[in-house]
């Protein structure tokens, strides 16, 4: 297989393509579901194939096929050139590809412990023993962990000369807790909502999340939160935990930093941006303390990885500093638009996939003082965590987001606990009011295992480093 | 593309490697999906992926394993089995899983079109070619995807079912842009000769210079006129959060404790019924079982909720065809949503709006903060219009809804006589067929600047 690769590449560049690449993946995927005390699921999930993009005439080509014998291999570029054909009759610009020092290197992700090789009955009595402790009391009706891992071999090849491997590992994991009155439903997830946290490192990750040593806080905040009242409406100062700054990063930093997204591609389905190309260098993204950086070579993060899927190698550089937007991910493609070189932010789903520009680790930069501090800091205000719900406009201004839990804060100290928090605002003018954020002590790289982006959609793993944050007079209330 | 009797010969002699006293299911499904994608009346991506893939679960000994694979080749399928067999047999279950389905009568429909199967990368970009030049003549850009699928679902078990249907669907949705305006049309169907490209493109095109330099309007509530799609964007969240006997039964449903109780007008009929031709129709569910049609809300009564196996076991009913396949057990969910009709006209309903907001489609809806109570929020997008007497007067800018879709579905003054498929993102299996409704009173929180 390796070695059919550059044979259709130079198949294809003897056809005359302008540029083309050639993308083997193979990953196998695997995953354990534990709820209320029985296995819901292990599945193994195994796949493979190639995927081709051709530049000809001014027209993109993508094909990809699971077969990969020469005879398919063919057929797929000539069809590839085809559709490159079809969509040169209605492009209307010409193509600049940035100029890229071919590339030759491997890369593998950090893996101490290879999940694989734990034994399914270990990750099962993991889950098990979380769930017994979740289940303790009768008001908790669902009762659920889960345990993923995968590895994706991924060979890349360009008419350019580049010729890259990469082996990335993911572990993730996270346990929920649904408690059930007659007429309320409330969950707590641990260590974040919505499947838990992920890593690109091995099954150390998740056995350093002490689980099972959760499981009881976890159950207690879920019944708690049934007779909890409703979180008052109004004007507050929030501290958001560092799980929910990852959601909040995540949807109004890091989609509307997108290129492609800012050019238009993704008008159809996500929308547009609000930091528009006349706005980079100058316009005030948040308050003077916020500097959010892209950073792809975070060991470990789940947006980490040595080349993109445009063989462009793993970058760090700034999104926001000192308050102020100064960049964009960006392409091959993208990047001669602003007059730079490709930020590598092209990642595609699987070898059947399209790249486009995604996040990688989008992280705010940590301050200083603990967690402690930061609520010992704050006269009024709420603490809230975990995120549950997230909305958000086409171009990224208007965003509500709701959490699991919110305690409220009173002279310093924690206080009596609120259910269905939620949150809004407009984007720029809510980093605006971003007063502290927590030092290194509280920063961690949250994974987000389900970003969706495309058509065909395609879910991508992405990182974000975040401590908790405050941020002064935020409209709080889901209806008013 | 296989030929129908290479995959069944294949998964059947396949099945019959797994292991004495299992019970065993193999899941196949082929496509190959052709997807043009356009900005500013440009191509920027264009693809074709040929890719199928076999799920293979065995339950033994009260152990249950799956094992999918992209390789479908006897070599690849017997591995698929025997790795489903390794993890089956590292687990016990505290209470005995119900059998899978046995053969049961399937109905009989077509699910698919050899035009729409052969529908080239050429032919996308030929139709577009018109379309962008309806729009070049207002000035105006189009974005937009427009995409073919052609594939087969087939699915054998050890307890002899044995089914295999082809499958095609056709996708187009369009966004036309002015300096400041949008507006939405879209289409959907087995076939793509179910919808007419260039009447989309028109509406598309009515709508964003309608709506072209949008005025702003203070949050509060207005009665509305939701179009089809918005309709559909509103209960595709409302499915997931409340018409699967799973929630219902774990208590996080809206529907729970509900079954025979009021919990809308009486003007509102939703069922979900995958033979109905308005939609994007398929015979039976990914565990083989037939798919029915289920009422989930009659007349404003809560009337039901949809099963698979495993849920319908905890109740003592059977499967109503709603299973996602092994890799997703115990997660009914209605993929063919149906919101019956009432008996209005569009005009009708428009004249009956006052002072009020004409809206098309909703934007990045999520409904999981309060689901007992229905509580969703989200945002209007491309076509949101001030209306007065009856008579649209112009664009608003996009504003944001929080509101509960028991109140909303309480609050129903029109139900239009016609509907319109929707697409909910998987055309393979479903889409939601919706009316025009009227709503008094739709709640708005905030808006934005666009």
């Amino acid at each position: 297989m390796k070695d059919l690769l550059p044979e259709i590449r130079d198949y294809l560049k003897r056809r005359g393509v302008d540029y083309a690449d050639l993308r083997f993946e193979s990953a196998i995927r695997e995953s354990v579901v534990v709820r209320n005390g029985s296995v819901e699921r292990v599945s193994s999930s195994q796949d493979q194939g190639v995927g081709i993009r051709v530049l000809l005439g001014g027209g993109w080509g993508f094909a990809a096929t699971s077969e990969t014998s020469r005879q398919a291999l063919r057929q797929t570029a000539n069809l590839a050139m085809d559709i490159a054909r079809a969509s040169a009759l209605v492009s209307r610009r010409k193509v600049v590809l940035s100029p890229e020092p071919a590339q030759k290197g491997t890369y593998r992700s950090p893996c101490k412990k290879d999940p694989f090789k734990v034994p399914l009955s270990a990750k099962i009595d993991l889950l098990a023993q979380a769930c017994d402790v979740l289940q303790k009391d009768d008001r908790i009706r669902v009762a659920r962990g889960n345990i993923r891992w995968s590895r994706t071999r991924k060979w890349f090849f360009n008419t350019e000369g580049t010729e890259t491997e990469q082996d990335i590992t993911v572990s993730a994991a996270g346990i929920a807790a649904t408690a059930v009155s007659d007429n309320d439903a409330q969950k707590r997830s641990f260590p974040a909502g919505h499947d838990g946290d992920a890593a690109t490192l091995g099954f150390e990750f998740i056995e350093q999340m002490d689980i099972a040593g959760n499981a009881e806080r976890v159950r207690e905040e879920a019944v708690a939160l049934l007779t909890a009242p409703e979180c008052p409406s109004g004007d507050w100062d929030i501290i958001l935990d560092g799980s929910q700054m990852a959601l909040q990063i995540h949807e109004s930093c890091g989609h509307p930093i997108e290129l492609d997204r800012v050019m238009g591609t993704e008008l159809s389905l996500a929308g547009g941006s609000f930091l528009t190309l006349d706005r980079q260098g100058h316009f005030r993204y948040g308050s003077p303390i916020v500097h959010i950086t892209a950073d792809a070579t975070i060991p470990g993060g789940r947006g980490s990885f040595g080349y993109d899927d445009e063989g462009v190698p793993a970058q760090r550089y700034d999104i926001v500093k000192d308050g102020i937007f100064v960049g964009y991910l960006s392409s091959r493609e993208t990047a001669p638009v602003i007059g730079v070189s490709s930020g590598g932010a092209m990642r595609a789903e699987g070898w059947n996939s399209i790249p486009l520009i995604r996040m990688t680790n989008i992280n705010l930069e940590p301050g200083k003082g603990s967690l402690e501090d930061l609520i010992a800091d704050t006269k009024k205000g709420l603490l809230m965590d975990a995120n549950r719900v997230w909305s958000i406009d086409d171009r990224r201004m208007n965003f509500q987001f709701g959490c699991e839990i919110a305690w409220e804060i009173e002279n310093g100290k924690l206080g009596r606990v609120f259910k269905n928090p939620a949150y809004r605002g407009i984007t720029p003018e809510f980093w605006g009011c971003c007063d502290a954020i927590c030092g290194p002590e509280n920063w961690h790289v949250w994974g987000v295992s389900n970003c969706g982006k495309g058509e065909p959609m395609q879910t991508i793993g992405t990182g974000h480093g975040a401590a908790p944050t405050r941020f002064r007079s935020v409209r709080v209330g889901a209806e008013k | 593309m296989r030929e129908q009797d290479e995959i069944l010969s294949l998964l059947t002699d396949a099945l019959n490697e797994s292991p004495y006293g299992s019970e065993c299911d193999l899941l196949y499904v082929g496509q190959q999906k052709s997807l043009t994608r356009f900005t500013q009346s440009a191509i920027h991506q264009n693809l074709v992926v040929d890719d199928a893939r076999v799920v293979a679960r065995v339950m033994l000994d009260g152990g249950v394993g799956v094992a999918a694979t992209n390789e479908i080749i006897p070599e690849t399928l017997s591995a698929a089995i025997l790795k489903a067999t390794e993890i089956a047999r590292q687990q016990t279950q505290p209470e005995k899983l119900p059998s899978l389905p046995t053969p049961s009568p399937i109905g009989v429909i077509n699910t698919f079109d050899e035009q729409t199967a052969s529908f080239s990368p050429s032919d996308r970009a030929a139709s577009l070619i018109r379309l962008f030049n309806h729009a070049g003549n207002y000035r105006l850009t189009l974005s937009g995807a427009f995409t073919t699928e052609a594939g087969a679902v087939a699915l054998v078990n050890s307890s002899g079912i044995n089914l295999y249907q082809p499958v095609t669907s056709a996708d187009l949705n369009l966004l036309a842009f002015s300096h400041n305006g949008s507006g939405y049309a879209s289409g959907v169907g087995r076939s793509v000769s179910d919808f007419v490209p260039m009447e989309l493109a028109e509406k598309a095109v009515e709508k964003c210079l309608q709506g072209t330099d949008p005025k702003d309007i203070e949050p509060g509530e207005y009665d509305v006129l939701l179009e089809p799609q918005a309709v559909g964007d509103l209960l595709e969240w409302t499915s997931q959060i409340g018409f699967s006997a799973r929630e219902c039964q774990e208590g996080t449903s809206f529907m729970t404790g509900k079954l025979g109780e009021r919990i809308a007008g009486d003007n509102v009929t939703i069922v979900d019924d995958a033979m109905d031709p308005r939609g994007l129709p398929f015979p039976f569910d990914l565990e083989g079982a037939p798919k029915q049609r289920v009422f989930l809300i009659d007349r404003g009564v809560a009337a039901g909720v949809v099963h698979d196996r495993q849920s319908a076991e905890r109740e003592g009913v059977h499967s109503t065809g709603h299973s996602l396949g092994a890799e997703f057990p115990n997660r009914p969910l209605a993929l063919n949503l149906i919101f019956e009709t009432g008996t209005s006209t569009y005009q009708e309903m428009l004249a009956q709006l006052d002072r009020g907001l004409v809206i098309t489609r909703f934007h990045y809806i999520n409904g999981y903060l309060d689901t007992r109570n229905a509580l969703l929020t989200g945002m209007t997008r491309d076509g949101t219009f001030w209306v007065e007497r009856g008579l649209v007067k112009h664009g608003v800018k996009n504003l944001r809804f929080a509101d509960s879709m028991l109140r909303v579905l309480s609050n129903i003054a029109a139900v239009s006589s016609t509907t319109k498929a929707v697409s909910i993102g998987d055309d393979l299996l479903g889409a939601c067929v919706c009316p025009a409704i009227l709503v008094k009173g739709f709640k708005f929180t905030s808006g934005t600047d666009h």
